[in-house]
């Protein structure tokens, strides 16, 4: 049972319309989630932290402003959900880590939590996510697993798992959540909703646990893309206006070489049948590989710089594969870091070339179904290798570009969910954004059902 | 992060436990194997960049936008 269930309305626009209206009370609105997030637990509902007190008190108060004849916002009593990364005001930020068991509490939330809640929406809860950040798969040895909701013997994807499995059973309509290498883009994929990452730089980062701050972007996963830009709409309240859509049709390329390597079966054929309706323009880009090996010296010396004195103080306190990245990422040397982003300004100034010949890359964002919590692995170059640190292999490239990209769940009957990644060029979400609804329109991208319980 | 190095050597146990020391890292025997076998997927991360000739007047380390 969804917890909107039995409502006329959906999506987050929807439901802040009948609280509005008076037709529905935030109370009834958040009870209703949070019920059935406890009642799944935390695996199945992605949520590892539940805020009943302030989030009871504050749609008490969203239902006062109603009762008043006032406007709570346009997200009035719409109840949402944060990775364990965003500080929440008197909370420990875990990270997903025990290492962050005895931090100090947060004094205040995270800046996009409050500009989220100026516009009526409710903070419900934290979500699980891998140690760190450090992961594409939510398999955390602390506070759990991130089971897929279309087959929980599999998957979510990471590192913010929690979050997309959250919005994938609508227990609520969007989730904020991280990326700085692909970790809610994803998740998004496996999972079948959308996710937006933003453009590096554009959306608050303040109150945000950092992982690798030359990457680290916040995004939104829902599943309604009018919800998902209402959502950056807000998280954009003190930045200029984004540059508008061209008035034209867009033009589609799809990213060839590297990212037409290791595509699993089951995805390639959904891959081209879109291609063929989008006009089968396709890119090759040269530097895909280099941009990938940038972005992971970037990752594992800027994570293991930050974990340094966690680690020095006692290394066992990680979860082990979490600890030997780390570890590993403390002996790289210092010029490769530099190597590493000089090749990211290099690749960058590139990227925007690519820009004038297409206006929307698009590519998988994870190579096929999610692969099987027994058995984390998928075949890569001919091998079997960890789905932790390789589920990324169409997202990370992106995020060295810091270029903005949007998952859609591909339409068709599939087993499983299956993701398409669109790109552009940096601060062109709003093309992302028209590109998502025309692919919805012509009936090639479509967000299935939730799961069922 | 360690300081140098132009060598590609592929990690050992005793090789990264010597690194680890030199950096000042104390672990358990035991995290070696798996702290080597992640630093074996760097260190074909670090080939990749190395193999490909970016001068470095070319671009900068330390601006970037997007």
């Amino acid at each position: 049972m969804s917890a909107t269930t039995n409502l006329t309305e959906r999506g987050a626009i929807g439901l802040a319309k009948a609280v509005r209206e008076g037709r529905l009370s935030a109370r009834d609105l958040c009870a209703r989630a949070l019920a059935r997030a406890e009642a799944l637990g935390p695996e199945c509902s992605g949520f590892t932290r539940l805020l009943q007190r302030r989030a009871m008190a504050r749609a008490d108060a969203v239902d006062a402003v109603v009762s008043n004849g006032g406007d709570p916002g346009p997200l009035a009593g719409v109840p949402f959900g944060v990775p364990d990364q965003f500080d929440i005001a008197g909370q420990v930020t875990h990270v997903g880590s025990r290492t962050r068991a005895h931090s100090p509490l947060a004094s205040r939330d995270a800046k996009a939590i409050a500009l989220l809640e100026a516009a009526g929406a409710i903070l419900i809860g934290t979500q699980l996510m891998d140690e760190a950040g450090y992961g594409f798969v939510t398999m955390n040895e602390h506070f759990g697993t991130a089971r897929n909701p279309y087959d929980e013997t599999r998957l979510a994807g990471g590192a913010a798992g929690g979050s997309a499995v959250a919005v994938a059973r609508d227990i609520v309509p969007f989730s904020l959540a991280f990326d700085f290498n692909g970790s809610l883009r994803v998740p998004a994929a496996l999972c079948g909703v959308i996710g937006l990452k933003a453009t590096f730089g554009d959306l608050p980062l303040d109150g945000v646990f950092p992982f690798a701050e030359s990457l680290d972007v916040i995004g939104v996963l829902g599943r309604d893309i009018e919800d998902v830009a209402l959502v950056r709409e807000i998280l954009r309240a003190d930045r200029p206006q984004s540059e508008a859509a061209p008035d034209r049709p867009l033009r589609f390329g799809r990213l060839l070489s590297w990212f037409d390597q290791n595509i699993g079966a089951e995805a390639r054929a959904p891959l081209e049948q879109m291609w063929s309706e989008v006009g089968r323009v396709g890119f090759d880009l040269e530097y895909a590989e280099l941009a990938r090996a940038a972005a992971s010296i970037i990752i594992a010396a800027e994570g293991a710089s930050l974990y340094r004195s966690a680690l020095e103080a006692d290394p066992m306190a990680f979860e082990t594969p979490v600890r030997d990245r780390l570890l590993a990422g403390c002996l790289l040397p210092a010029e490769d870091y530099l190597r590493a982003q000089r090749t990211r300004n290099w690749i960058q100034q590139r990227a925007r070339g690519q820009f004038a010949k297409s206006d929307v890359l698009f590519t998988l964002a994870a190579p096929g179904f999610a692969p099987l919590i027994s058995d984390p692995v998928m075949d890569f170059a001919d091998e079997k290798v960890p789905a932790r640190s390789h589920l990324g292999i169409y997202t990370q490239p992106i995020s060295l570009m810091g270029l903005p990209a949007l998952v859609l769940p591909l339409a068709g009957e599939h087993a499983m969910p299956l993701g398409v990644q669109l790109i552009a060029a940096a601060g062109q979400e709003e093309i992302l954004l028209k590109a998502a609804r025309q692919l919805l329109d012509m009936g090639l991208c479509r967000v299935p059902d939730p799961a069922q319980d | 992060m360690a300081a140098g190095g132009h060598q590609l050597m592929r990690p050992t146990k005793d090789s990264v436990r010597d690194r680890l020391a030199q950096a000042g890292i104390e672990v358990p025997e035991e995290c070696l194997e798996g702290v080597a076998a992640n630093l074996d997927v760097l260190v074909d991360h670090v080939s990749t960049l190395r193999a490909f000739a970016l001068n470095p007047r070319s671009a900068s380390a330390m601006t970037f936008t997007a």
